[in-house]
């Protein structure tokens, strides 16, 4: 069999996966301000593509590298793939964009206005705010013989300005710039909302930067580069410098993408592709505003009702005191439907409690001004022992982490800052605390990170126990992650690099082997990619072995389920909606008594060999029967699933008023 | 309770916390970080700076972690690496003004007593180690360290420089195929362990115990049908051939990849497995008990449980029991030794003040005092020059060399002889030691003379002392006296020098 007719390319599978996203945004029965949320998410993730897979397969092209891939695909052939698809991505965002997004706009008073027009109250306050605000901000940047072309950083929009003075043509860059919203809003009247883009009124006001000089042609775009770090963390031993001095490189990575409005001036667009090193074949020109990312600013600065997800509070855990809570009984908190509180009381309440010894924790991403951080620092402050061991190397917050990575090492907090060549992306707390002369620990672990503002936003499940098991197994990885230990064998935890793979390989084979027994094998499970081929091929084998395998998947999958003699037992769903799904739970049948596990990790390669991950088994029957009731019910779900076909296409459930929402009952299974 | 040890090895180091739980030890934290020290001494006799280096900052971060846990109680050890490292002094002062720990470097003596004591703690309910006579074997890095248990005391104990690392070094030099390697490996370790069968036929075993925390975990990789109910349990004399069988036909590399093995442990674990079957031939059974514990085990399991005071026996019976089985080894007269450690101990109590003497100097003295004749074993002319190099060269249960050098001196001047400038051991004693040789030897002298006839006269003693500080000894016997009244005065003058006074003696008939 041809590796193509086994595998999805994991590419074009996340392609499809963005595809997914979009229809949200299409999708009218959405409210207004979720579907321009879609639009923004399809856009930046639609950029992170670029600047990271893009731009790794323009690598291999530039490096004349051929060989196939572990799909079967050779750098060439994908790449123009690739292209095909994202080009017909962006060609349906505009659609939707240009079509209903914005009749709806409009039929819901809210204007994306041009200059022309402004009202002449909102005239005079556009020019007002270019005189006071835009125009000290911005810097108009000459590119003749002694001013080469300026490097734009990634993600820069720009106007290439063609300016001349009797005979002499000049070509100018303006950015436009970063540091204030892209988005203005205007005074209106009523329950009327308008806004401009910034991009507009720069237009608008080009001249007043060349004064002399006659603008002849100007033409706006916008460019991505490549933004995946390569250094060598073997030979990097200070793994934050190393990570600041690849941060500064970024500014003048290779371009690999850049976006023209349709009616570009073709002589500057020459220009500009000179400029930037760019095939004019690869430009992608759009009918309308580049970068729809605004339209997060716009739903955010848009208070109004019926034009959102209905709003609700997040159900919380009753409690007195955290500790207490967790000594009485392990507990998961599945969120965003139930509230992150207790994982932040869990930290504040360590803070301050006098006979916590010490805390550790491993922070991914995190959000600003996290309650977190501070209660870490807070506990510092107090004299405890603070070990938080940072991955600054998650993908374009490594500015962001380092800044808070060093506020907690300035406060007194050991900082570590992960393993050379792995990721740490488990997520994990412990906490040791002295109770009647004794030591007592405390875990904390989680499918999501600690992030307070995606807590509510991402569907995860935090697990809290006492157990001290699984204390000492959590130790032991913290140790290890911290150069304290090497490994030692692990009784609730098991962690990639070390044995992941082959311990769901195990529990896979075992299954296939209670098929063969009492034709009952079956393995339920959900987590957010599916790449690895080793995975992939073990299913494929458990399948033919006759064991029923239900997956939810919500974003890369690689294998093909359906497929007769290959995976007929396999079916694939997506389920893609108000929340980002991201719990990872895992249920092995095991002949009736089944095993239960939450995860860190997906079925992805870099999960398994090049990330510290952490799977656990969860025992207590009351925990495992809840989270069967959630799997079984994102199962059921016919209202945001999407099923993965043989033919590699995702299908839409019909909709009607009967189809069924997991989402939106668990929003209610947790209120009531 | 909760208290730390740091074990320095000679392969790594490791840091154990634990907390007292009822009876039993809950380990806590459990670190391990390999650090090479025994690669390097055991073929150049030093450790490296580098390495120094490194051992310092594993420790410091070992204090990172006892912080954590609030540890205070901790105990910090070296084993045999660092005890044979020729540059240990710059080792110890190095980690000591890094860390601020004082590491103990342990004998095997103090290995032994910790596995000892350690063993009688944890098997308590398993299985009666002071009813039985043991060997007991602990398998490090470095060293193999046995020990002879009498119905809970400890008669003897020695190091074998055959610890699983420096196996692997010796086999790796050995210049032959994989079976000449293996056979010759066999053959050295044979010729090593056996020793103690040829040098003392007498000994009975009942059973020998084996604590190893590296490689029995390994066994059911190797052997998947063999149970181990908990980390105490038999292993058969054929389950330990079949064992060796499966290992010896592949290299390490073969081992690791077919039994799963670690690769540290893949490279030593043939070593593990030849011991063990020697092992086996020390015992009439057909098994060997195997505890998977670790020496920071029992180390931890002595700091929570205090085992010296609360479990065993004293030191100085821990010790006589020693001098008993040497005394038998050489063909001593038990008897006599006997009645002059009953004497010497009657004169301690009474010129302990005079003389300026304190409870240690108690145990030098007893100790001396069975021991004294060891040299007759050699030959019976200047026999007390042979007891002083045949005690110099013994391992005296927990004894530092300093100590086992004063008794070897005091037996050295336990007859006419005074101490000279040519004499090595006295001399590197230091001044404070080498008068205190002179008061014991002098107290050992008039014991022994008190039974010059070998024949145990002398059934009670009394001293008793004028207003000027004269002392007189009243011997009560009914016997003919005379033999040892002629010995007395003849060694009476060395401690009448020491005392500034008249030492008379009486004999009187036993009331």
């Amino acid at each position: 069999m041809e590796l193509k007719d086994k595998y999805i390319h994991r590419d074009l599978s996340w392609l499809e996966f963005n595809n997914r996203v979009l229809e949200e945004a299409a999708d009218e029965r959405n409210p207004l301000l979720e579907r321009l949320k879609f639009v923004g998410i399809f856009t930046s993730n639609l950029d992170e593509f670029y600047m990271v897979r893009v731009a790794a397969v323009k690598k291999l092209l530039d490096s004349g590298y051929n060989r196939k891939d572990q799909f079967g695909t050779v750098p060439h052939d994908i790449f123009m793939e690739i292209k095909g698809q994202a080009d017909s991505l962006v060609k349906a965002l505009y659609t939707t964009y240009t079509g209903s997004i914005r009749s709806t706009l409009e039929a819901n008073k809210i204007y994306l206005k041009r200059i022309e027009e402004l009202t002449e109250a909102q005239r005079k306050h556009v020019k007002r705010y270019f005189d006071t605000t835009l125009y000290p901000i911005i810097t108009p940047m000459a590119v003749d013989q002694g001013h080469p072309f300026p490097v734009l950083p990634s993600k820069t929009i720009a106007f290439a300005v063609s300016i001349a003075r009797g005979d002499t043509n000049h070509l100018a860059i303006i950015p436009v710039p970063k540091s204030i919203p892209r988005l203005l809003k205007l005074p209106s009247e009523g329950e009327e909302f308008d806004f401009i883009l910034i991009d507009d009124v720069i237009k608008d006001n080009l001249k007043e930067f060349f004064k002399g000089y006659k603008i002849q042609a100007s033409s706006e775009f916008r460019l991505l580069r490549d933004s995946e770090i390569a250094f060598d963390e073997e030979f990097a031993p200070n793994l934050l410098k190393a990570m600041e001095k690849e941060l500064k490189k970024r500014t003048s990575a290779k371009t690999v993408y850049v976006q023209m409005e349709q009616q570009a001036n073709e002589e500057l667009v020459d220009t500009l592709c000179k400029g930037l090193n760019f095939l004019k074949e690869e430009i992608v020109f759009v009918p309308s505003d580049l970068d729809l990312s605004f339209f997060y600013e716009m739903a955010s600065s848009i208070d109004r009702p019926g034009v959102r997800f209905g709003s609700y509070v997040p159900s919380k855990i009753a409690y007195e005191n955290i500790f207490d809570k967790i000594k009485e009984e392990d507990f998961i908190v599945h969120m965003p439907f139930q509230s992150f509180y207790p994982t932040e009381d869990l930290i504040q309440t360590a803070a301050k409690d006098p006979d916590v010894l010490a805390i550790k924790m491993t922070l991914y991403r995190t959000n600003e001004d996290s309650n977190i951080i501070k209660a870490l620092m807070e506990a510092a402050a107090r004299r405890k022992q603070v070990t938080v061991v940072v991955e600054i190397k998650a993908r374009f917050e490594e500015e962001k982490n380092i800044q808070w990575a060093r506020e907690l090492e300035q406060a007194g907090c050991h900082v570590i800052y992960g393993i050379a060549g792995l990721k740490i992306h488990s997520k994990m707390t412990l906490i040791v605390r002295r109770e009647e002369g004794r030591i007592r620990r405390y875990v904390h672990l989680s499918t999501g990170n600690y992030n307070e503002k995606t807590a509510r936003i991402y569907t995860d499940i935090g697990y809290f126990t006492a157990n001290d098991d699984f204390a000492r197994d959590v130790a032991d990885v913290f140790n290890v992650i911290t150069g304290y230990s090497q490994p030692s064998p692990w009784k609730r935890v098991i962690s990639s690099p070390y044995d992941l793979r082959k311990y769901f390989f195990n529990l896979i084979d075992h299954e296939i082997e209670q098929q063969s027994k009492h034709k009952n094998g079956l393995i339920m499970a959900k987590f957010n990619s599916l790449e690895d081929v080793q995975m992939i091929d073990k299913l494929y084998l458990a399948s033919q072995a006759g064991v029923k395998i239900k997956l939810i998947v919500r974003g890369i999958c690689c294998l093909i389920p359906g497929v007769e003699g290959l995976s007929e037992n396999i079916e694939v769903k997506s389920i893609v909606g108000q929340f980002l799904e991201h719990s990872r739970i895992f249920v092995f049948h095991n002949n009736g008594a089944p095993r239960v596990y939450l995860s860190s990790a997906d079925w992805m390669t870099r999960n398994f060999d090049r990330r510290v991950e952490l799977l656990f088994e969860i025992t207590k029957p009351e925990i495992k029967n809840h989270l069967q009731f959630i799997l079984d019910n994102y199962f059921k779900d016919s209202l945001k699933t999407r099923i993965l076909k043989k033919d590699k296409k995702y299908v839409r459930l019909p909709q009607n008023e009967t189809s069924f929402g997991a989402q939106e009952y668990f929003i209610n299974h947790y209120t009531h | 309770m909760r208290a730390g040890v740091i074990d320095i090895g000679s392969s790594s180091t490791k840091l154990l916390i634990g907390e007292r739980h009822g009876e039993d030890v809950k380990i806590i934290e459990s670190l391990k970080n390999p650090i090479p020290l025994g690669r390097h001494v055991f073929l150049k006799n030093r450790i490296p700076q580098t390495i120094i280096n490194q051992t310092a900052s594993v420790l410091q971060k070992y204090k990172e972690t006892l912080k954590e846990y609030d540890v205070s109680d901790v105990t910090v050890i070296a084993t045999t690496a660092v005890r044979e490292a020729r540059n240990q002094d710059i080792f110890l002062d190095t980690v000591l003004r890094k860390t601020s720990f004082k590491i103990d470097v342990l004998n095997a003596g103090d290995v032994v007593y910790y596995i000892d004591y350690f063993l009688s703690h944890k098997l308590k309910k398993t299985y009666p180690v002071s009813e039985k006579n043991l060997l007991i074997a602990e398998l490090g890095a470095g060293s193999l360290d046995m020990s002879v248990m009498a119905k809970g005391l400890t008669l003897m104990n020695i190091g074998f420089p055959i610890g699983t690392l420096r196996l692997s070094q010796f086999m790796e030099n050995l210049d032959g195929s994989m079976q000449e390697v293996h056979e010759a490996t066999e053959e050295y370790i044979e010729n090593e362990i056996l020793f103690i069968k040829k040098n003392n036929p007498g000994l009975a075993i009942d059973d020998i115990i084996l604590i190893d925390e590296n490689y029995s975990v390994f066994i059911q990789n190797v052997l998947p049908n063999k149970r181990r109910d908990s980390d105490f349990f038999k292993f058969k004399s054929s389950e330990a051939q079949e064992f060796l069988s499966r290992l010896r036909q592949m290299n390490p590399e073969e081992i690791a990849r077919t039994y799963d093995i670690p690769v540290d442990i893949s490279t030593t674990i043939v070593g593990f497995s030849i011991i063990l079957n020697t092992l086996l031939k020390l015992t009439k059974n057909d098994y060997v008990y195997i505890l998977e514990a670790s020496l920071s085990e029992a180390i931890l399991a002595n700091q929570l449980f205090r085992l010296e005071a609360s479990e065993k026996t004293d030191r100085l019976s821990q010790l006589v029991s020693v001098a008993h089985f040497l005394c038998r080894k050489y063909g001593m007269d038990l008897d006599h030794l006997k009645h002059v450690a009953f004497i010497t101990e009657q004169l301690f109590a009474a010129f302990k003040d005079i003389l300026g003497l304190n409870g240690q100097d108690r145990l030098y003295l007893i100790l001396a005092a069975y021991l004294h004749d060891l040299g007759m074993f050699i030959n019976n002319r200047a026999h007390h020059k042979h007891s002083e190099y045949i005690i110099s060269s013994s391992n005296l249960f927990r004894l530092t060399e300093d100590e086992i050098n004063i008794i070897a001196c005091i037996a050295r001047y336990h007859r006419r002889s005074a101490p000279l400038k040519t004499h090595l051991g006295y001399n590197s004693l230091s001044s404070h030691q080498q008068i205190l040789v002179q008061k014991l030897s002098a107290l050992l002298r008039i014991a022994n003379a008190l039974d010059r006839s070998h024949k145990q006269k002398a059934k009670r003693l009394e001293v008793k002392f004028n207003a000027s500080g004269d002392a007189t000894i009243v011997v009560f016997t009914q016997e003919n006296f005379l033999l040892e009244k002629v010995n007395f005065f003849e060694k009476k003058e060395f401690l009448e020098e020491i005392t500034g006074n008249k030492l008379t003696l009486i004999v009187k008939s036993q009331d």
